[in-house]
């Protein structure tokens, strides 16, 4: 036998050996990650009363720039309120620890400096969330990012927590990017919608962190099956979705019943549209640090 | 050679899907990875006479040696004769079994296996370059190696770059560009201002226009494109390195001129009428490559340039 067959050969087998082994990894990664299940979203989230419903929606428009993970996307509404939008994403990629303005915004997406905002619990030293707006050709978003490994408290940035990326992208245990946000109208209501988010990110995180719902909120979930046609529970005062919404230029105020201690127009004292500053230490999420 | 091919693209055939998914995103710097295997291909096809005997080379050197001092100074440089002379030698003498590798190769297969498991389309196309290098290594040896060196290292263009990466890249060139736009607008008496983070630039009229760099598509994708062609056809030609590096040089410097003159004909249409410039960007994003095409080759002609490579058969 002369080389050259003899080196095709040995060339064949190895290629053999590297298509078997490759093969044997594919169906290993897919076993690996077809086995984790996805954290279950809340249907709804109640935030001071009001209750946000989830539905199902497409993933953020950007989504091939962090090579389309799995990932639950949601969007909650509340009337005529700018909806909420909640995209929990698996990370098995380094593209999946992106920015988020590079997947949540348009090709001209970007943060605006100077409009970050770290959000930590009470007396907790972590960072867990970072606040942020975006700003694309077509749209400003205000927007909340972490990530989180399941069992655990999250964290707004990734380096803090090299070894559950590193196992996430090596060894593809379970690790979410989460991001949560509201498209801004020109007449949004900064402190609501900051407080809306913080809180839909205490939610979401605990559910990650313990499987369930916080106990305020978990309180209002009835057992399944016993839910209203629009999702609401059954017997439980629902607050109208339609009441004190943040006045749109153009759109007359509603005629529907207004919540006590707020006005017509959705400005009035407690009344979580209210326009009054926010205290950091009556953010659900606790204290925020930074400017915005 | 065939069972190797259709191996390689059963191992490759996914991940291949996932690098031109990376490469075809919106606006996306790395559109040039489209075109990168062809061009490979064609380059390995063009000089297929040089890689089969790559050992040409020392054996057109100890040819010479024997007979350089027979020759007059003319035929030393008769350089359309070295390839006969070399032909005949290698008739002649038997040359030296070529030193194979094996070790690479079989870590390039260990990797390509690891590359699958981790599934990330940058390490995926690590391992396809990898086993590239280590299949021709082994199966031609290491003076092949050196002589397909350019092939093979071209062939890491292929590799998808990490998008915190590329993004950082396009941030920074947009700056840039933008600021040159800013700057030629200003000089042409259109009034402009530009963002404190360089996108959009507004060009201040009783109707202002923003252009956005991703909304009219800022040309740096093309000019990327245009950029990897013209080192590959370099790659074809018989010149110095310094007279190659000389020429893509021009080319770039000719390349962002027309960047800047697009955006700023889209500036001056946008204030008049923002509608044709939805018709008239993309139109002009596919002329740049070819009008820097054309650009490049008048350079090319001016520096006289223009000789293929002896093994270069077209």
């Amino acid at each position: 036998m002369s080389k050259i067959p003899k080196v095709g050969l040995h060339i064949i087998a190895l290629l053999i050996l590297t298509g078997l082994g490759s093969f044997g990894a594919r169906l290993a990664h897919h076993w690996r990650i077809s086995r984790q299940e996805m954290v279950p979203i809340p249907e709804h989230i109640d935030v001071n009363q009001y209750r946000w419903m989830g539905k199902d929606c497409s993933p953020p428009v950007g989504d091939g720039e962090r090579d389309h993970p799995i990932a639950l996307n949601r969007v909650y509404q509340l009337g005529i309120q700018a909806p909420v939008f909640v995209s929990i994403a698996r990370i098995n990629t380094l593209n999946g620890l992106r920015s988020p303005a590079s997947y949540l915004m348009d090709t001209d997406g970007r943060l605006m400096e100077g409009n970050r905002l770290l959000i930590r619990p009470a007396g907790e030293k972590q960072v867990h969330y970072v606040l942020e707006i975006a700003q694309g050709h077509d749209s400003t978003i205000m927007l909340i990012h972490w990530v989180q490994a399941p069992n655990q408290p999250a964290y707004a940035d990734y380096a803090d927590i090299p070894k559950s990326v590193a196992k996430a992208l090596l060894l593809h245990s379970t690790f979410y990017s989460c991001d949560i946000w509201v498209p801004l109208r020109a007449d949004s209501n900064g402190v609501f919608i900051r407080s809306t988010l913080t809180r839909f990110a205490n939610d979401i995180e605990a559910q990650i962190q313990t499987g369930h719902l916080p106990k305020d909120t978990a309180n209002l979930l009835p057992p399944p099956g016993q839910l209203n046609q629009d999702g609401s529970p059954l017997n439980t005062p629902v607050p109208s979705p339609t009441i004190a919404p943040i006045p749109v230029p153009g759109i007359p105020a509603p005629l529907s019943p207004t919540p006590p201690g707020s006005s017509p127009g959705g400005t009035g004292g407690s009344s979580p549209f209210s326009n009054a500053p926010a205290n950091p230490a009556d953010s659900p999420g606790g204290s925020p640090t930074g400017g915005l | 050679m065939l069972f190797t091919t259709v191996l390689l693209g059963l191992i490759f055939a996914l991940p291949f899907v996932s690098w031109m998914r990376r490469f075809l995103l919106a606006d996306s710097l790395q559109f040039y990875g489209v075109v990168v295997l062809p061009l490979t291909l064609t380059w390995v096809w063009l000089n297929r006479y040089r890689l089969m005997l790559p050992e040409l080379d020392t054996l057109m050197k100890r040819y010479q040696a024997g007979r350089m001092d027979r020759l007059t100074s003319a035929e030393k440089w008769a350089r359309e004769e070295r390839e006969y002379n070399a032909v005949i030698s290698l008739l002649k003498e038997k040359p030296l079994p070529p030193k194979r590798l094996f070790w690479p190769l079989l870590l390039a297969g260990f990797f390509t296996a690891i590359a699958t498991w981790i599934n990330d389309p940058t390490v995926t196309a690590l391992a396809f370059c990898f086993i590239m290098i280590g299949l021709v290594g082994y199966r031609h040896g290491t003076q092949a190696l050196r002589v397909a060196a350019f092939p093979l290292l071209f062939l890491f263009l292929l590799v998808p770059i990490p998008g915190d990466l590329l993004e950082s890249a396009r941030v920074w060139m947009t700056g840039r560009m933008m600021s040159l736009l800013l700057h030629v607008l200003l000089n042409l008496g259109i009034q402009a201002e530009l963002s404190l983070q360089y996108n959009p630039l507004t060009v201040l009229a009783t109707q202002p226009y923003a252009l956005w760099a991703s909304q009219v598509r800022l040309g740096l994708a093309p000019a990327l494109l245009f950029l990897v062609c013209n080192i590959w056809y370099l790659s074809l030609i018989r010149a110095r390195f310094r007279t190659k590096l000389f020429a893509i040089a021009c080319g770039m410097v000719w390349m962002s001129m027309l960047v800047t003159a697009r955006l700023a004909l889209l500036a001056w249409v946008g204030v008049n009428d923002k509608d044709m410039v939805t018709y008239l960007a993309p139109a002009t994003l596919l002329l740049l490559p070819l009008i820097g095409a054309v650009g490049e080759l008048f350079v090319l002609r001016g520096i006289k340039c223009q000789k293929y490579q002896k093994w270069v058969s077209i």
